[in-house]
């Protein structure tokens, strides 16, 4: 599979705007406390532990190409280490608290070097399947082993103060998860680039001639499972010292599946893109959450869609489109146009129907049916109280899906065409530098 | 076709935001698992919220003011549970109601306790409605946390001794939990009241939770060991096989349970559950006139018979409402005074009145112990079985005492 | 002698119904390379579907309309979702799948609530088959059981006594030469799918009445499925009866063990070794984790069936 974004230069134009891009990006989330409240703030430290979390995810699958199913082990026993050592601290150990999550990435470091060692002698699916195996074993042996891990009720401490840092107001929190991230990005960004990183993207290519090139790929590959494993450990680490608490829950599938879905969504191909995908994701899931009780649903949907028309993910798009305007090409923004507005009524009707059916199949619907006399009372969906058996409602509902289905008919095969155009020409272009 | 993907996640963004606009700021937020692997529990507590917060509309409101409820959902994990403490204390709430399982609840009595500690002009009252560890009101007790549900001391003893009064019991006891805080307290409570109650444990059994497909091994090893009745605090699945691998093993032992009732096992379980007995908060033909009116009543508001943990939520509503009607106007939403109150209130229960005890903020509240019989006057589940009332207990009978591990620090 | 009866019996018909499940995943993982992962919630549909359907046209009719309405929904989402991922590789088909088996469980929980749903064996088929010692079999076990195998035998004659099966065993081996050939493979592998979904969906109407139906079972014998497929090999037939009966009696067995690890060290002579916490835990407590063990094993050891290209 091509990456088109390491097979081209940044023009410098487009590395100033990208720079730029950052700069602000970064002064915006440092200046995130004074004009947002507590719920968002909290929001935005789990967005960072998501993000660095995906970010070590896709060490193995964007440079490695190697996917893994089972990393809520590694998140999870750095989390738990980490906690571990404030219980030490606020027991007298003088371990100065900032370097906390550097506990959890080194505990996670250890053991993914183990790990990897087992699960990369396969690759592909058997791969895949090692680390299901890995992770279902630790999770039995962790839930047994109370008196380490503390069960289900799992081990609680405090952050203990250090130096001019009180750590104990969600401020402090969120500057130092902030800041933990961000200088292990840059040192992830800085892997990348440098010959290591070079090698590893080599053996996701062509194994074999790596190894005749005199490389050990087992090594190399274990080596990067286990960086992998690391900084999802100070991640994990993070998340210990946001919560000031971990349980055995962490070591459970759903964190594995979570960090693979934030970075499908966001796109393994660009750096940052598993940075996207996790915001995305979890802002989603902490608003909307509120808001509908089908979220789950509505995120699967998403989910598919991605995979299905943006399997590069939502960066993958911003790289297409970046490849489609240096091909000379302008944008159709007419169709673009067309495109967004079919998809907005596609998804406002999609939506108008789960939340009628979720309604209308609750037991209290149909109590509210009886004692009110009504025999289809109304639903609230948008703000506005839809009575499901009017006309109205359900000729609406018909209209939007037409008006959407109409828009979106013509520009459905032609954009299909142009993806493989896209993905066929850039296989068949010589490799102007990388 | 990729371009439009972008905008279909902005599409359903917007929506759903939009959605949201009509959902208004309330007064008392509740954190129930609404998704998520217990969302089957958090539909019970939800019915349980919508009845009572309605009844106490109904009659009024406190202070002349409506209240109503606002759910925040935790997802069922603890990390959900968490966030949504923090969502509902940084939109302004003082009063949280939480539901759900036992571990969540630790999580966030633990994270408001250290709110409390590190903002105490600004604390947070919690009501954990349905929580049954015991360290809760033990080790754990704070003066701000307050539990209306039962612990497994009370459910072991209020069933033993209802089936040893009615000679049901017999002399061999097997018991059977999941391997978790909740089982182990069952598996312990079964054993410490052997003695008083004059049987013999004859095995125990304590296993994964969730994990075990087949529980035949088990069923073997119960008819091995003789055991007469077979005392497990099981819930959802792992209640469910069990019941289903006693039945088609003609095992002739009777189960005692805690969590029979809940919405969909009785169904799930089918014949299997014929006979076997669970101690829950409300069983309708135990209560009389009064009791029947309360189910209809509940069926009527919300579609749904009040089981098992919906109950504690209406109980947990009434002492709160009558708490916030007992102190002064401006003391409202105060939370060291309505606390306070909570301590001294009673409010009415089918079954008997109930209290808060203000050693440990531990409620003390009646059990029924009911037989699943076709008999029953009232039907369950949608099945031709329901309760049928063994024994009640008052809340005398089914209190255990504090054992002074409860260490509150009071306010001045 | 009685027990070891009973937990073997008990073991192989918990095989069996693993089997049912991963017939249909491990060939069309031999086939198509595909791992999919939406697999196990075929079976989650087949079960709601003959819930839904026999309060109308009775438990029988109820088990053929699971059958054919998972086979036609396995067909759609192939034809529909999967065809349109394929040029992009593996990758994402098997995310296609994930997010099937994420999606589906949703809309599970939207249409039939979060709590489990009463499918339970009809009235008239509660009756005991045989009895060992004190325990009765009943015949529902054994129907189960007597299902599971005719899917086996079934299965296994029309790839090896049909034309078809023929054709379908080429394609597993050489799909461009049976395509080269004049097949029309792309069908082929439709109809694999198809009947693969079935027979997943067919397992849920049987089983599902046995064992609780509640959105949460694809998530429960999806694991177990993955495991037996590993261990058996993919797309062998053979190796999924085999490895789902290994497991199923290994798993009976274990729970029925009542000794603890500290007593297995100790035999050995390695009391150094009994950590507390550790050494108390019982081997049947670990009952579930052993099948993860072996496929770890397994896969390390000798992942049989891989073929080369399809790492």
């Amino acid at each position: 599979m091509q990456y088109l974004s390491e097979n081209h230069q940044s023009t410098d134009r487009e590395k100033i705007f990208i720079l730029l891009l950052l700069v602000f990006l970064v002064v915006g989330l440092f200046a995130l406390p004074y004009f947002a409240d507590m719920a968002f703030i909290n929001a935005m430290v789990l967005v960072c532990i998501a993000a660095l979390y995906a970010m070590g995810y896709n060490l193995l699958w964007g440079q490695a190409g190697l996917i893994s199913f089972g990393h809520a082990t590694y998140f999870a026993f750095g989390a738990s280490c980490t906690i571990m050592m404030m219980a030490g601290i606020e027991g007298g150990s003088s371990f100065p608290t900032p370097f906390l999550p550097l506990v959890g990435g080194a505990a996670s470091f250890l053991i993914g070097i183990v790990a990897g060692w087992f699960a990369t002698i396969r690759t592909g699916v058997y791969f895949a399947m090692i680390t299901v195996a890995i992770t279902e074993l630790a999770r039995a042996i962790v839930q047994r082993w109370d008196t380490v891990f503390g069960g289900e009720a799992g081990i609680t401490s405090i952050r203990t103060a250090w130096g001019p840092f009180g750590f104990q107001k969600l401020i402090d929190v969120y500057y130092f998860t902030l800041v933990w991230t961000i200088i292990c990005i840059i040192l992830l960004w800085f892997l990348q680039k440098s010959p290591v990183g070079m090698v590893i993207r080599g053996i996701r290519e062509q194994e074999e001639r790596v190894r005749f090139l005199g490389y050990d790929a087992h090594a190399l590959k274990t080596l990067v499972f286990a960086i992998s494993a690391g900084v999802s450990g100070m991640a994990g680490g993070l998340l210990a010292f946001t919560n000031e608490s971990t349980n055995v829950t962490l070591y459970e599938g759903a964190y594995s599946t979570t960090v693979l879905i934030n970075t499908v969504i966001g796109g393994a191909g660009v750096f940052l893109g598993p940075v996207v995908g996790a915001t995305l994701t979890t802002l989603f899931g902490y608003y909307i959450a509120n808001l509908t009780f089908h979220w789950l649903l509505y995120m699967g949907l998403l989910f598919i869609v991605i995979v299905v028309c943006a399997p590069r993910g939502i960066t993958g798009l911003g790289v297409d489109a970046v490849m489609h305007i240096r091909s000379g090409a302008r944008l159709p923004w007419r169709l673009i146009c067309k495109q967004i507005l079919g998809w907005l009524l596609l998804s406002i009707g999609s939506v108008m129907i789960i939340e009628m059916i979720g309604a209308v199949l609750q037991p209290s619907y149909g109590a509210l049916a009886r004692s009110s006399g009504v025999a289809w009372p109304p639903v609230n969906v948008f703000g506005i109280n839809w009575s499901p058996s009017s006309p109205l409602t359900l000729s609406g509902i018909a209209l939007i899906f037409v008006v959407a289905l109409v828009l979106l008919r013509d520009t459905a095969s032609s954009a299909h065409r142009n993806v493989l155009k896209l993905a066929g020409a850039i296989v068949q272009k010589p490799e102007a530098g990388s | 076709m990729k371009k439009k993907s972008i905008i279909h996640v902005a599409g359903i963004f917007v929506s759903a935001m939009l959605i949201g606009s009509a959902i208004a700021q309330t007064q008392i937020d509740v954190i129930l698992p609404i998704t998520g692997p217990t969302a089957g529990t958090g539909e019970l507590f939800k019915n349980g919220v919508d009845f009572a917060f309605g009844e106490a509309n109904d009659a009024g409101g406190v202070h002349g003011q409506k209240i109503a409820p606002r759910f925040l959902d935790d997802g069922g994990t603890t990390q959900g549970g968490t966030d949504r403490l923090r969502q509902a204390i940084s939109g302004g709430a003082k009063i949280i109601l939480q539901g759900g399982g036992s571990a969540v609840a630790a999580a966030i009595s633990a994270d408001v306790k250290r709110w409390n500690e590190r903002n105490p002009d600004n604390p947070v009252l919690l009501i954990m409605m349905g929580a049954e560890a015991a360290q809760l009101t033990k080790k754990d007790c704070h003066f701000y946390a307050f539990r209306t549900s039962t612990n497994a001391d009370m459910r072991v003893k209020a069933l033993v001794k209802a089936l040893s009064e009615n000679n049901r019991i017999g002399s061999k006891v097997f018991a059977i939990n999941q391997d978790y805080s909740w089982g182990r307290e069952m598996d312990a409570a079964v054993k410490e009241n052997a003695a008083p109650y004059k049987y013999q444990v004859v095995g125990s059994v304590l296993h994964d939770v969730n994990k075990i497909q087949d529980f035949s091994p088990y069923v073997e090893r119960i008819r091995e060991s003789g055991a007469e009745t077979v005392i497990t605090g099981n819930w959802a699945r792992d209640l469910l096989l069990l019941m289903q691998s006693v039945a088609s093993a003609n095992l002739k032992a009777k189960f005692a349970t805690v969590f029979l009732d809940e919405k969909g096992n009785i169904a799930s379980a089918g014949r299997a559950a014929i006979g076997s007995y669970v101690a829950t908060p409300f069983v309708a033909e135990a209560g009389g006139a009064e009791g029947e009116a309360y189910l209809k009543k509940f069926n009527e508001k919300t579609g749904a018979n009040p089981v098992s943990a919906g109950n504690n939520a209406v109980i947990a509503i009434r002492l709160l409402s009558r708490a916030i009607a007992a102190v002064p106007d401006k003391d409202m939403l105060n939370p060291t005074a309505v606390a306070l109150a909570l301590e001294k209130t009673t409010a009415p229960w089918v079954h008997g009145e109930v209290s808060i005890r203000a050693e440990d903020h531990q409620l003390r509240l009646p059990l029924v112990v009911g037989e699943v019989s076709t008999e029953a006057k009232f039907k369950l589940d949608g099945t031709d079985m329901g309760l049928k009332p063994v024994k009640t207990l008052t809340a005398a009978e089914t209190e255990v005492l504090p054992d002074g591990s409860c260490q509150m620090q009071r306010p001045k | 002698m009685d027990q070891f009866l009973i937990a073997l019996l008990n073991g192989l018909v918990y095989g069996l119904l693993v089997f049912m499940v991963s017939a249909g995943l491990t060939l069309v993982f031999g086939m198509m390379g595909v791992l999919n992962f939406a697999h196990a919630s075929f079976y989650m549909l087949g079960a709601y579907a003959a819930f839904f359907s026999g309060r109308y046209v009775g438990f029988w009719g109820g088990l053929v309309v699971a059958t054919v309405t998972v086979g036609l929904f396995g067909l759609f989402s192939e034809r529909l979702l999967m065809r349109k991922v394929r040029s992009f590789g593996h990758t994402q088909e098997l995310l296609l799948t994930y997010g099937l088996f994420f999606m589906l469980e949703e809309v599970v929980k939207l249409l039939f609530g979060p709590t489990p749903v009463a499918y339970n064996v009809p009235d008239e088929l509660r009756f005991t088959v045989f009895m060992i010692g004190n325990s009765q079999f009943p015949f529902f076990r054994l129907l189960m059981g007597i299902t599971a195998l005719v899917m086996f035998f079934g299965t296994y004659a029309a790839l090896r006594f049909t034309r078809i099966g023929l054709i379908v065993r080429a394609a597993v081996e050489r799909p461009q030469m049976v395509s080269a050939l004049g097949h029309n493979v792309s069908l082929v592998f439709s109809g694999l799918f198809t009947v693969g979904s079935a027979l997943a969906g067919l397992a849920g109407a049987v089983a599902g009445m046995y064992y609780p139906t509640s959105p949460a079972m694809a998530q429960e014998l999806g694991s177990i499925v993955f495991v037996v497929v590993v261990i058996g090999g993919l797309g062998s037939l053979n190796g999924a009866l085999a490895a789902s009966l290994l497991i199923g009696v290994m798993t009976s067995f274990a729970v029925g063990v009542d000794s603890t690890f500290g007593d297995l060290l100790r035999a050995l002579g390695l009391d150094v070794f009994a950590l507390p916490g550790f050494e108390a835990v019982q081997f049947s407590a670990i009952a579930g984790v052993l099948p993860y063990a072996l496929m770890l094993f397994v896969l390390l050891w000798r992942p049989a069936g891989f073929a080369g290209n399809r790492a």
